[in-house]
């Protein structure tokens, strides 16, 4: 059997590509850069989460154009975006909640024949208490998007 | 007696048969495939709200713009064709050049579809590895179902950089926990992160847990030690690695069952552990019906 050899030269790209790699990786997590993908930050779920606090579910849920209540899965495939982008979208949303059309129009194109006229932005919040969920949840509207006339 | 560097250079690069790295990057591309199409499938899905791209770091400096339905549909025709071009380049009669496209195609147009995917809001940490491996894999050179006996360093390197990056992806995140939490893992695991994400993802099985703090909080030191253990997968011989292979497995399923996570790019890449080449032969026959034949000892 024959065994395989590198050029010097392949050795030390190589190298030099392992060393790159790894010092990315590395100073992703000291500067906590979230967004070096795919290097970045591998903080899912690293946060410690207050045992004693609040936790907290948002969802969205549309109003049709009979006033019925519609629940939209915050889904790529259903709504454009996810729970969690929803999330991340939430403080410039508060300010400017007009990017919600986009969302409603992608659900009215995705469910035909449904025709939303609102959109509002729920929360689910739960209490913790010694790291165990107490009581009942608390639901709360945190912003409501209505299509112009 | 062999220096230390010596000893550095030899695990770094070690001698693996060429069939291993043809195996495995069919693996890992079938899985690249199932992702685009199933899993982070949310590209396809986007078009419609480009307001909420925020592009991660690389995808500002690529300038790569918000997928259209075009776009999108483009790259991922171009992940199908690269993983069809590694099925079948990975057969001797199939000229090179098939399996060296497909790598490439791969390899481009999977990085392209999970910059998409994390451009959105939300960047997950399960696809470290997986995109070390499309681009890194195709740099073992040309790599047979047939090459068993053709070890090689070239092979070698691209499955340690996948199977550091696999283990990484554990070890990695408890600097982060150490990061985010003030250098205090103890403040984490005693915390109320899992009951946070039982609560926030639930279901009809980790409803059962959410008032269990104390069987929580054990499976949460639980977590971290395995994390920090993942390294010792380099101490285990490889006749025995695939016992290590299916308790991480068998660690992802738990956390798919209680959480939904399935965290399967992960998954696939602790492949580049096994020896795939003595279990599935040269690709013109299964090896696993077939009397083994005798093999190289390599790595």
């Amino acid at each position: 059997m024959q065994r395989g050899a590198l050029s010097r030269a392949g050795i030390v790209v190589r190298l030099v590509v392992s060393a790159t790699l790894l010092g990315i990786l590395l100073t992703a997590q000291l500067g906590r850069h979230d967004d070096w993908f795919p290097l970045g930050m591998l903080g899912q779920y690293a946060v410690a989460r207050d045992p004693d606090g609040q936790v907290i579910n948002t969802y969205l849920v549309g109003e049709d154009s009979h006033g019925q209540e519609v629940q939209i899965p915050l889904r790529a495939p259903s709504a454009g975006l996810t729970r969690v982008e929803l999330e991340v979208a939430l403080p410039g949303l508060l300010e400017d909640p007009e990017p919600l059309a986009a969302v409603a129009a992608t659900y009215e194109r995705n469910h035909p024949g449904i025709r939303l006229r609102a959109l509002e932005v729920r929360q689910r919040v739960d209490t913790l208490r010694g790291g165990a969920r107490v009581g009942p949840p608390e639901q709360r509207v945190v912003l409501r998007w209505e299509r112009l006339p | 007696m062999k220096s230390v560097l010596e000893r550095a250079a030899g695990w770094w690069f070690p001698q693996v048969p060429r069939a291993r790295v043809a195996w495995v990057r069919v693996l890992i591309g079938t899985v690249a495939a199932v992702d685009a199409l199933f899993l982070l499938n949310a590209p396809r899905h986007r078009a419609g709200t480009p307001e909420f791209y925020t592009p991660v770091a690389l995808a500002r400096l690529l300038q790569l713009p918000a997928p259209s339905q075009v776009t999108a549909y483009l790259v991922l025709l171009g992940i199908l064709l690269g993983l069809a071009g590694l099925v079948l380049g990975g057969r001797t009669r199939t000229p090179a050049w098939v399996q060296h496209a497909g790598g490439l195609l791969l390899g481009v147009s999977y990085l392209i579809w999970c910059l998409w995917g994390m451009s959105f809001g939300y960047v997950a940490h399960d696809h470290m590895a997986i995109i070390v491996a499309v681009l890194l894999l195709p740099t073992a050179g040309t790599s047979r179902y047939a090459d068993t006996h053709l070890p090689s360093p070239a092979a070698g390197w691209a499955l340690r950089m996948v199977q550091v990056f696999a283990v990484l992806t554990y070890v990695g995140s408890v600097l982060a926990k150490a990061v985010l939490n003030d250098w205090n893992l103890m403040r984490w695991a005693n915390s109320g992160t899992l009951v946070w994400a039982f609560l926030r993802r639930p279901n009809p099985i980790n409803e059962l847990l959410v008032e269990q703090a104390l069987l929580v909080r054990a499976s949460q030191w639980g977590a971290l030690a395995l994390e920090l253990a993942a390294p010792l997968v380099f101490l285990v011989r490889e006749r025995w690695r695939w016992l290590v292979v299916l308790f991480f497995v068998g660690f992802h399923l738990s956390t798919f069952v209680l959480l939904g996570i399935h965290f399967l790019p992960t998954v696939i890449c602790w492949s580049a552990f096994l020896p795939w080449e003595r279990w599935l032969g040269s690709g013109s026959g299964h090896a696993l019906w077939k009397r083994r034949r005798p093999v190289v000892q390599v790595c």
